[in-house]
């Protein structure tokens, strides 16, 4: 979509009003602050081919608090390999550099240098050589980068006639620990079933850890069983990191008793 | 052989696309290797074969890169992976909308691959299953799944089920392959209804309405909708004349006995048939008359032959009733639900299948270019939605089943309004935006369904939880929606004039989906929040909260010891408001202790007229009033910053939502 001359203005107040409301009725986070440099760039990428790539990462990045760092990431080096002139280049590269501090730095600073690179190479091409490189290289060099939610999740839980089952959810590279908090009253026999794979050898590949205790455990399939009372919690850990063309992943159920 | 790889350059590029999606899914080790991984790259290898010599789009090139930058971020959150499997299942719909003009079968080349991948990951729903089951009991083509009948909500008995037989007896012959060929017979109606759109507008948009939403919500399922598709627009296509009026006569009783929910469409057909006869004096007597013996002849079976002749779901007279009631007696909910089946985020049509607001301009000028069609489109159109809202009320999106579905018999009026803006910017963009909701129900089959619940699987999918619901929402927001669609619809009509007014809209409409006001809503609570306590009812299904007489949200249950919610961000001072219902449970709240004891609720006096006054309800959940409770907290309830509520004793208490205020006053 291409726009006239002078919507320019039209879509970055329109940007910087969704910004401002959405801060407005979600309350303030400074995690927001990279959407006003995305919006502007979409701004001055009006008219321009790239307008419908950056529109659409733009209402993803409004939408979804978890996907706008990736959002502002990917429109911001688009910008910087296919900006057709210098000021949207810079932009692009400000955009993308306001989110590098949201991710590991040793991904970060092979992406900072090629944004930079693209930001002031004029030839096309290579500044569109530029940016996959520098993912490569991140990846290659820097192991890809890790999640951006680190903290484990927790289990879901149901109670039902002092039955209790947990709802675990798959522990893989994007979700590293699963927590099975003991439910707040009573005592408690827990037994959980853990099925792990996608590994091409027999080195641990979990760790199942009980307030001290913590065992090791290859991929296979497992039952353990375990007692546990108010403020225990039971935590699932996946220990590979990536490896190409491994799928670490361990399916696990649990339930219990009341004691 | 340099002139076969000359000629094939562009399968050949399709081919190693499908080989290097195997590849890097493997290398990157994106999750479903054995899944997705294999049905993705399998389908762009079908692409490639049916593709000829054709040429790609310039998308071609983004979409490989994109796919191939994808599939390296999906360890940074559990869903990007989805994201990056999608982005290549949106290639092969932009591939299949761009090639089925090229060649004369190119309309069936083009949905293929898409079907084949509707198909594996469309998981055989309830309704599939009964249709399979009465198949098996009538053609008595035994097929081990469904050789047994199995009573479920919404039938007659466990024989009988709530469909009638024909659309069964019709799909049983693929029952002779086994389980599998349940959707053999669907396919090739579904392929046959694609044809007749071709023949109505043109490939290119038939490809487009069978690979988007609503069309793509039951493609290839044993459903009835596409067969609906078929015959109404078979209807269209039939030329002018009297033999061809009995036909269309046929077509319209025929879709009643395949479902009555195409009663209204029926009725429109024949409307259509007879405002398309010449204009003379007092022509629309005849059929008011008709109408009019038609009702004398329902209330005669009724009270003379106590229902022996026409025998219905709803029993005779008692659908008239219904209807009466709906329009007359609580028009405001009527509307309302008009008003959701358009911008419901769960159901809606305009969520799922935004191409269809630029069909809207459309179909001005589509119905200035062909106004005889136009007619035979528009008003069974119409009337099959207006039918399905006052017929069907606040169930009219017939959940859990695919999201969407209900719309499918209007595909061939929006095909027409596509068919002369489809070259047009503001077309485009809605249309590539409807390719991405496409690409993510097959890339997570989950999304395919919703549960009427305020949780729309694909906004939860995006990590959005909206408070803007058929279900949470007061019908008075409806008005937002509807001023942003005409926002939309003049940007569309007059783009020059209203360009700019488009950013703000499409901004606005993201803001109002995102919007999630504050505190906690039972579905939307996380396991770092609750503790053992399960949802009510037990099971998602709608149906189960279809004659609710409160809200039809689902409650937290607290009902014994060991279940409990945990509120962080609470302080001393603070109030908490919780709306729940009990017969006298009592709960823990802190160091307090709180009776819930609400009243079961009245019958509102609309209900009596149709029978619901006698007795009072029974004593469940559902049937208490939901009432609002006022809880100041001191040092002892919030202590480190967290709240804990418990059941404690007494009969289980449910709970609608929580809020939390720093004064006294609801927030």
């Amino acid at each position: 979509m291409k726009t006239k001359d002078g919507s320019e203005v039209a879509v970055l107040l329109s940007g910087y009003t969704a910004w401002a409301a959405a801060n407005l009725f979600r309350g303030f986070s400074f995690s927001s602050l990279p959407l006003i440099v995305l919006f502007t760039l979409l701004g001055m990428t009006t008219g321009t081919g790239m307008f419908p790539f950056i529109f659409g990462c733009s209402l993803t990045g409004l939408i979804s608090p978890a996907l706008m760092p990736w959002a502002v990431l990917v429109s911001g080096l688009t910008a910087c390999a296919a900006g057709s002139t210098v000021k949207i280049r810079i932009t692009g590269f400000i955009a993308a550099a306001s989110t590098l501090w949201l991710i590991p730095v040793s991904s970060a600073i092979p992406l900072a240098v090629v944004a930079t690179a693209a930001a002031l190479i004029g030839k096309k091409s290579l500044r569109c050589a530029l940016i996959p490189a520098g993912f490569i290289i991140s990846a290659v060099f820097a192991g890809l980068p890790g999640s951006l939610t680190p903290e484990p999740a927790v289990a879901g839980s149901t109670i039902t006639a002092g039955v209790l089952s947990y709802d675990i959810p798959e522990v893989k590279t994007s979700r590293r620990e699963v927590l099975l908090p003991a439910p707040f009253e009573g005592t408690w026999v827990v037994w959980i079933a853990l099925e792990a794979g996608g590994v091409r050898d027999s080195v641990p590949m979990m760790a199942i850890q009980l307030g001290e205790d913590i065992l090791f455990l290859p991929s296979g399939t497992d039952t353990l069983s375990f007692t546990m009372t108010p403020g225990d919690t039971l935590a699932i850990t996946l220990m590979r990191e990536f490896k190409p063309f491994n799928h670490s992943v361990i399916h696990a159920a649990a339930g219990g008793e009341r004691l | 052989m340099r002139n076969i790889i000359c000629n094939y350059r562009h399968s050949l590029a399709m081919a190693g696309f499908g080989i290097w999606i195997f590849v890097v899914w493997r290398l990157a080790g994106m999750p479903a290797p054995g899944f997705a991984g294999r049905i993705i790259p399998a389908a762009w290898l079908l692409a490639a074969i049916l593709n000829g010599q054709r040429q790609q789009g310039k998308w071609f090139i983004s979409m490989a890169l994109s796919f191939t930058a994808g599939a390296w971020l999906w360890m940074l959150h559990p869903n990007a992976w989805i994201i990056a499997a999608a982005i290549a299942v949106a290639g092969l719909i932009a591939w299949g909308i761009s090639i089925s003009e090229n060649h004369r079968s190119g309309v069936i080349r083009a949905v293929l691959p898409l079907m084949m991948l509707s198909l594996v990951t469309a998981e055989i729903n309830s309704d599939e299953v009964r249709f399979a089951e009465q198949s098996s009991a009538i053609s008595g083509i035994s097929s081990d799944r469904f050789s047994d009948t199995h009573f479920r909500s919404g039938d007659i008995s466990r024989e009988e089920g709530h469909h009638t037989p024909l659309f069964p007896a019709l799909i049983a012959p693929g029952l002779l392959a086994g389980d599998a060929g349940l959707r053999i017979i669907p396919v090739i109606i579904a392929l046959l209804g694609i044809l007749l759109i071709a023949k109505l507008t043109t490939p290119r948009i038939a490809a487009a309405v069978a690979l988007l939403y609503p069309g793509f919500s039951i493609f290839g399922l044993a459903m009835t909708g596409w067969l609906a598709v078929g015959l109404f627009t078979l209807g269209v296509l039939l030329p002018e004349g009297r033999k061809w009026s009995a036909v269309r006569f046929l077509i319209a009783l025929l879709l009643v006995a395949f479902k009555m929910r195409y009663m209204g469409l029926a009725a429109g057909i024949l409307i259509a048939e007879y405002a398309c006869t010449p204009a003379r004096k007092k022509k629309w007597l005849i059929p008011a008359l008709w109408f009019s013996g038609g009702v004398l002849v329902l209330v005669l079976d009724r009270y003379i032959l106590n229902g022996t002749v026409f025998w219905s779901r709803y029993g005779n007279i008692e659908a008239v009733k219904l209807v009466w009631m709906n329009i007359f007696q609580r028009p405001v909910d009527t509307i309302s639900h008009a008003g959701w089946s358009l911008f419901d985020p769960e159901a809606g049509l305009i969520f799922r299948a935004p191409w269809v607001l630029a069909a809207v301009p459309g179909l001005f000028i589509f119905s200035k270019k062909r106004p005889a069609q136009f007619k035979r489109l528009f008003i069974p159109s119409l009337l099959y939605w207006a039918f399905l809202i006052i017929w069907s009320g606040s169930s009219w999106h017939g959940l859990p089943a695919p999201a969407g579905r209900m719309f499918v018999p209007m595909l061939p009026l929006f095909a027409c309004g596509l068919v002369s803006v489809w070259k047009k910017k503001g077309t485009r963009i809605l249309v590539i935006l409807s390719i991405a909701v496409s690409a993510l129900v097959i890339a997570a089959p989950t999304c395919r369904y919703n549960y009427a619940d305020g949780t729309d699987s694909i906004l939860t999918l995006l990590g959005v939880s909206s408070g803007f619901s058929m279900v949470r929402s007061h019908p008075i927001q409806l008005v937002a929606a509807l001023i942003l669609t005409i926002s939309m619809l003049l940007v569309l009509i007059k783009p020059a004039k209203y360009r700019a007014l488009s950013f703000i809209v499409i901004f606005t409409a993201a803001f109002l989906i995102s919007l999630k006001t504050g505190g906690y809503e039972a579905e939307d609570m996380s396991p770092e929040t609750v503790q053992g306590a399960r949802l009510y009812p037990y099971i998602p299904d709608p149906v189960e909260r279809y004659f609710w007489f409160n809200s039809r949200e689902r409650m937290l249950e607290l009902s014994e010891p060991g279940q409990s919610i945990l509120l962080p961000g609470v302080e001393p001072g603070d109030t908490l408001f919780i709306r729940m219902s009990s017969g006298g449970g009592v709960l823990s709240i802190g160091a307090a202790l709180l009776t819930v004891e609400t009243p079961i609720i009245e019958i509102p006096s609309l209900y009596h007229s149709v029978g619901r006054a006698a007795g009072t309800l029974p004593d469940r959940p559902e049937n208490r009033a939901v009432e609002i409770f006022a809880i100041p907290l001191d040092s002892r309830d919030a202590g480190g910053g967290t709240v804990r509520i418990a059941h404690h004793s007494g009969p289980p208490v449910y709970m609608d939502r929580i809020d939390l205020s720093e004064g006294s006053v609801l927030p």
